[in-house]
């Protein structure tokens, strides 16, 4: 009926009918625009309380809602990525994995691996696996009582606890790894760039000291150069709701809250990892000591996102055939490298997903 | 018309970047690129060399502290680390031995 109403209108009719029709809208949209520029929408650093329990030069370990009961006894440590900050998981009120954790009643603490200086600048594998995350580590179980605890890793922080529950495995009992680079040459952009023959590390290394974060930011923008088409239409679109606008800056904040990289951690990333692939291939040496898959044998989850594009799910997919765990399980959910774990589907996918893995798991008190 | 004009535009806007998503991921791992940005990659490094040395010359003369002395500093803050660190394992290693 509708249909052939419209056909019997005329052209200044449906413009007429389409001003009044979104002219409500319309209106929304600039009240929500004068908010905006007033900066009203200035993302937060996370939501839920938190408490600091470990600091060690700039790491600081934060535990999460301190006060409420915890149903487990194995404490769970989640370890980000030392390029960006750690709040992606407590980003927003409702899509906060680390509430979600605590209410369930895990322990739960995280890895805010702080903002690194000049000092730091000959920080590479020893300082970061051995010093840093084995400090940590031994922090919480002192402090907890318990002989191992449940290490979480994002990305590259997943490759770290990968490369740490290598070289101790008597002090993890559950790994949990999302989107986490393990085979590093699977023919994706970022390997082709740090091909040895286009890229010097070296020379990097030696001029920065301390990468800046505009290094890498403008490598995802390069990337995602494409993206740029929409985003002016999505933002016209977001204007609508301040509630939409609110989740848009805060996925923004965080986009554009990069930390320096370390160039001596930076350097055995690119070299060991991107350009000679030895963690999969059993060459990796930490410490003297090498670092080898088969010595994994706590339980692990292995978290992929089927449409990511900076860490295909091919380099993470391998992981738990080249450890010797007797309970190691994928799993793959549909949505993006930061979609999984802040996006809408987070709630509905990924949190149930992990509460029914890690609660066997954990040790009810 | 103005609903359709709108799909239009939008299904006109997803092609487009289709399209752009294509040819940007074959140029930016192209032969062609990749050895673009490591010679232009070189000539920015040694222009910032150059340009550091004159740098370091100038704050020289009005004795100002320059990114050399920074990076200076950072190493004798490393250093001291370092030192401290190997104090802390020996002292570790002696406690052990002691209680043995």
């Amino acid at each position: 009926m509708r249909k052939e109403e419209n056909k019997d209108k005329s052209f200044i009719e449906e413009v007429g009918d389409f001003v009044v029709g979104n002219s409500v809208d319309f209106v929304n949209k600039m009240l929500n625009l004068k908010d905006v520029l007033q900066y009203k929408y200035k993302p937060k650093k996370g939501y839920t309380d938190y408490e600091e329990v470990y600091r060690n030069n700039k790491l600081r370990v934060l535990n999460y809602l301190p006060n409420e009961d915890k149903k487990y006894k194995t404490p769970l440590l989640f370890v980000y990525s030392v390029i960006n900050r750690w709040y992606i998981v407590d980003l927003m009120e409702k899509r906060s994995l680390m509430r979600f954790l605590s209410e369930q009643g895990y322990d739960v603490y995280i890895m805010d691996w702080g903002i690194p200086s000049r000092s730091d600048k000959y920080f590479g594998w020893e300082e970061y696996i051995d010093e840093l995350l084995n400090g940590a580590v031994d922090h919480l179980r002192e402090a907890t009582g318990q002989d191992k605890i449940s290490l979480y890793g994002y990305c590259l922080g997943g490759t770290f606890t990968v490369i740490y529950s290598a070289l101790y495995p008597e002090k993890v009992k559950n790994l949990l790894t999302m989107t986490t680079p393990v085979d590093f040459q699977t023919n994706g952009l970022f390997e082709k760039w740090t091909e040895e023959k286009y890229f010097d590390v070296e020379r990097i290394h030696q001029t920065y000291g301390i990468l800046p974060p505009d290094f890498l930011e403008s490598s995802f923008a390069i990337k995602n150069m494409s993206s740029a088409i929409w985003k002016g239409q999505t933002f016209w679109k977001l204007l609508s709701s301040g509630k939409m606008l609110t989740n848009y800056f805060a996925m923004e904040g965080w986009l554009n809250d990069n930390v320096p990289f370390v160039t001596k951690l930076w350097k055995d990333v690119i070299s060991d990892l991107y350009q000679h692939n030895k963690l999969i291939k059993g060459k990796l040496r930490i410490g003297g000591r090498a670092v080898e898959l088969k010595k994994i044998d706590s339980s692990i989850l292995n978290i992929v996102a089927s449409r990511d594009n900076i860490v295909p799910p091919s380099a993470s997919l391998c992981l738990n055939d080249l450890t010797s765990s007797k309970d190691a399980h994928d799993l793959i959910l549909n949505g993006g490298h930061i979609g999984i774990v802040a996006g809408g589907i987070a709630a509905k996918k990924l949190w149930p997903g992990l509460d029914e893995w890690l609660s066997p798991r954990s040790g009810k008190k | 018309m103005i609903n359709e004009m709108m799909e239009f535009y939008t299904k006109f806007l997803d092609n487009i970047k289709g399209m752009i998503d294509k040819v940007l991921m074959e140029t930016l791992m192209s032969e062609g690129y990749n050895q673009f940005t490591k010679v232009l990659s070189n000539y920015m490094f040694d222009m910032k060399d150059y340009n550091d040395k004159n740098m370091e010359k100038f704050l020289d003369v009005f004795r100002i502290s320059s990114k050399k002395d920074m990076d200076e500093i950072g190493e004798d803050i490393a250093d001291l680390r370092r030192n401290l660190r190997d104090i802390k394992n020996k002292l570790n290693t002696l406690e052990r031995e002691k209680g043995k």
